[in-house]
């Protein structure tokens, strides 16, 4: 007979430890923070930079970007003369806390009032790693199609913001907004729901009302 | 993928649990939530070349999926959700509070005795 012994031990407690470390750091300074999630190509950074860009004077942000290799997203981020600090992960495919923790110190958050962190290119593994964010914003571009929120649920129920991007394109593709909207709040029904896009700013005008909101309510 | 990482922890976990208790492990039973959206094979192959070489290797991982549960406004129950469905298993309304997620946690470890 072998001898079963209970444990009951969570696995990923270290990620978490970090977690909430990253979430002290920010709330000491009243930042707010994102995690942005979407697949690669989604337009994320190109949301990022028009965001920075349109809220100059209005919202101090700084980025931390994650990517598999090479640091082409902070630079098109500092083309904007915001501070980013990129992460390479070399190989994984999401970003941890802790790698998170080690960035926000390299960013400095003492003048900013948002940080956003864009996660590497993936709708399924970073949905699992919490890294002390206010809040999951998921990205879903026309073209990958209106079925991803049933085919990746998971991001779409943890996330507080859904931004459908690139609708500049919506007459080339058979992209239902209302299915895409509709199954999304099917398994979240307090996502909040913006219709933009970042290349000719159609919509961007609800997202930046979202941020200033938020910015102010974790001021207050 | 991320099942590489999840991986490295449980191994660590297990590790630690191995020297308190002086024994070879065998089996372990982790449990998670349907969000975590973790592939038992692909956990096993890579908790099988991490583990490789040291007291773990030829540790078989048991890997119970929790359903995703929420409960009902209009009728009252709490169900089982199907998230393909996204309506109540009882009496079909869409009016629904989902529950959190359950967390990823080992359960049980299986020692060898003598």
């Amino acid at each position: 007979m072998n001898k079963k012994v209970t444990v009951g031990q969570k696995i990923l407690s270290a990620n978490e430890k970090y977690a909430l470390e990253n979430k002290r750091i920010l709330a000491e300074g009243k930042k707010l923070c994102l995690n942005m999630i979407s697949s690669p190509g989604s337009g994320k950074t190109t949301i990022l930079t028009k965001t920075i860009t349109d809220l100059k004077g209005k919202l101090n942000i700084g980025v931390i970007e994650g990517d598999v290799q090479t640091d082409l997203d902070a630079e098109r981020i500092r083309a904007t003369q915001a501070p980013a600090v990129q992460i390479e992960t070399n190989g994984s495919c999401h970003l941890s806390a802790a790698q998170v923790n080690n960035a926000l110190g390299k960013l400095g958050i003492d003048d900013l009032d948002l940080v956003i962190i864009e996660n590497v290119g993936n709708l399924v593994c970073p949905s699992a790693f919490e890294l002390g964010e206010n809040a999951k914003v998921v990205v879903l571009s026309v073209a990958e199609g209106d079925d991803k929120p049933v085919k990746y649920p998971s991001i779409f129920s943890k996330s507080k913001v859904m931004l459908i991007n690139k609708i500049d394109l919506l007459y080339a593709v058979d992209f239902d907004i209302e299915r895409a909207q509709n199954d999304a709040l099917k398994l979240n029904k307090d996502i909040k729901i913006f219709a933009v896009s970042a290349k000719s700013g159609e919509g961007m005008g609800n997202w930046y009302d979202w941020l200033c909101e938020s910015v102010k309510s974790v001021k207050d | 993928m991320h099942e590489a990482v999840i991986a490295e922890e449980l191994l660590k976990v297990i590790l630690e649990q191995t020297r308190v208790n002086e024994a070879k492990p065998v089996v372990a039973k982790v449990s998670c939530g349907h969000f975590y959206a973790i592939n038992e094979e692909v956990l096993s192959f890579a908790f099988e070349a991490i583990a490789a070489g040291g007291v773990c290797e030829g540790m078989k991982l048991v890997v119970e999926h929790k359903p995703l549960k929420a409960h009902c406004k209009m009728c009252g129950i709490d169900f089982e959700f199907d998230i393909t469905k996204c309506v109540c298993s009882g009496c079909g309304s869409e009016e629904f509070d989902m529950f959190a997620d359950d967390p990823l946690v080992l359960e049980e470890i299986e020692f060898e005795t003598e």
